[in-house]
């Protein structure tokens, strides 16, 4: 009897333990197809409509969209209450925005603390600004917006200008553009949810903070090597005067030796051309040799 | 080879010269790949070493073999030549007979004067070659250090001078890939007298008549010393 009841008890906890799996995986089939009900219109590429004076795109890949880290939500998890077709009228087009943002710290409650207060906790920055709407990825996954070698992108989506030409043109932005990597990116220097303008003394780059920051990377912090600009500008005026006119004499020695060497080597080709020209005037080239 | 063959460049010579020819392919390769990121050639150069990484590790590579293989070489045999043979020359420093020299060549060259320039043991055109090689070393040799341990040179240099030297790096290596592929091309490879190239960096030797169209005083000088001897 001892032995049944061990054998029923071995049943039913292995029973437990699948049952959250099952469920879970009932859940998912649910979800795929209660999202391919939607997909029926917006799969279709080119859907698109008028609102508050923008064109938008209704279009969301339903292949991306599956394998993104959200493909096995509910599309209704980010868009609540629309279930049903034609769709419950929606209020103006930025608090539709809002709104959906909103619904992101249901799940991710713990980035909304180191995200408060910072530079980009305002109206018009939103979570999908930058992580996209209907293509998230891990971090570690080259389609993500997130990757290393995709942050400028995504950063640049708004930080154009000099502070990206700088970037692109420095040693780091080298690295990274061929696809480095160690060196540092936009949110390695700046941080990542929590970046506060530079006189916040919680910002990674205020000037009290700036030796730990290349210290995560440079492992000797020394003051110094902390001091000077980072997105110079490489005008005649400024913090890039030192490089705009080291280039510029770098340029000019350059077209000088080369524009005097080059004049040199025409010229004793000249000499050689009149040379062999007059022994063949005379008839006398017979083989490789001839004088100089 | 008609004659008697003058040694030239020795031993250590053309060593150091390989270990800079080397050095110099493998630094232009890799350095061009990251001053032109943004190329096709950057990209597909990258991808063919297995990412940004491995295109600086070979960088470096090659920039310890120009710094030590080469000119810390050079500048010790330079020592160790004047304390072991107990002479000292100075036959590589430019003297007011090289604009002379030019001046009576490009008169030559136009067809001015009859008369090429005599040239001692080396003519104007392989003292600018070397004295170019050491300004060249000098600041991209610098630079690069600079550049390699940021953290070091922060202690001596301020910030911009460490940017500026970056500048100083790339512009000065583009003057020397383009000296290089055209003026030092031209003199020991396209030149007709030497297509498809000059040996003389593999045996380091001339022959006679060759050191006598091209470093008549020289021979001259060697001629002397050795009836002077025997």
């Amino acid at each position: 009897m001892a032995n049944r009841k061990i054998f029923l008890l071995i049943i039913l906890s292995l029973w437990l333990i699948s049952l959250p799996a099952g469920v879970l995986a009932s859940t998912v089939e649910e979800n795929f197809k209660n999202n391919d009900w939607c997909f029926k219109c917006h799969g279709a590429i080119g859907l698109k409509m008028e609102w508050d004076g923008a064109t938008i795109s209704l279009y969301v890949d339903p292949v991306k969209y599956r394998a993104s880290m959200h493909g096995t939500n509910k599309c209704q998890t980010c868009h609540p209450g629309i279930n049903t077709y034609p769709h419950p009228s929606l209020p103006s087009r930025s608090r539709f925005l809002a709104e959906v943002n909103y619904n992101c710290r249901y799940c991710h409650d713990y980035v909304v603390k180191s995200f408060a207060g910072s530079a980009h906790d305002r109206d018009n920055v939103y979570c999908y600004s930058c992580h996209t709407s209907h293509t998230i990825f891990k971090s570690i996954d080259s389609r993500a917006s997130t990757y290393r070698n995709n942050i400028v992108k995504t950063c640049s989506q708004c930080h154009k200008g000099q502070v990206l030409e700088s970037y692109q043109e420095s040693f780091h932005g080298k690295a990274v553009a061929l696809g480095s990597k160690t060196a540092a990116n936009c949110t390695d220097c700046h941080g990542k949810h929590n970046i506060f303008l530079k006189n916040d003394l919680r910002s990674l780059t205020n000037p009290a903070n700036i030796p730990t920051t290349c210290a995560r990377c440079h492992v000797f912090p020394r003051k110094n090597f902390a001091q000077g600009a980072e997105h110079f500008v490489k005008k005649p005026y400024g913090n890039g005067k030192i490089v705009y006119y080291t280039e510029k004499f770098f340029v000019w020695l350059t077209i000088s030796v080369v524009v005097l060497t080059l004049i040199h080597i025409e010229m004793e080709l000249y000499r050689r051309y009149k040379k062999i020209k007059a022994q063949k005037a005379l008839m006398m080239t017979g083989g490789r040799h001839y004088e100089r | 080879m008609s004659g008697k063959a003058y040694e030239r460049f020795n031993i250590h010579h053309r060593i150091q010269h390989i270990m800079m020819f080397v050095s110099f392919f493998i630094c232009t390769f890799t350095g061009i790949a990251i001053k032109y990121d943004q190329s096709s050639y950057a990209r597909a150069f990258t991808k063919l070493l297995g990412g940004f990484e491995n295109l600086l590790a070979v960088h470096l590579v090659g920039a310890a073999i120009m710094l030590i293989g080469s000119c810390l070489y050079h500048l010790l045999y330079l020592i160790a030549y004047v304390i072991i043979t107990r002479k000292i020359s100075f036959e590589a420093l430019p003297t007011l007979k090289d604009f002379k020299d030019l001046y009576q060549n490009l008169k030559y060259f136009l067809g001015l004067s009859p008369e090429k320039p005599k040239f001692t043991r080396f003519s104007y055109k392989e003292k600018f070659d070397y004295w170019a090689v050491f300004w060249g070393i000098f600041i991209i040799g610098g630079s690069g250090l600079m550049m390699w341990f940021p953290d070091i040179a922060a202690k001596f240099v301020p910030r911009y001078i460490i940017d500026a030297s970056r500048a100083a790096h790339s512009d000065e290596a583009i003057l020397a890939i383009v000296v290089i592929f055209t003026w030092h091309f031209f003199n020991v490879h396209f030149n007709p007298d030497f297509f498809p190239g000059s040996l003389v960096w593999f045996h380091g030797k001339l022959t006679e008549e060759q050191m006598l169209e091209e470093h008549p005083l020289e021979l001259q000088k060697l001629k002397e010393a050795k009836g002077g001897e025997g």
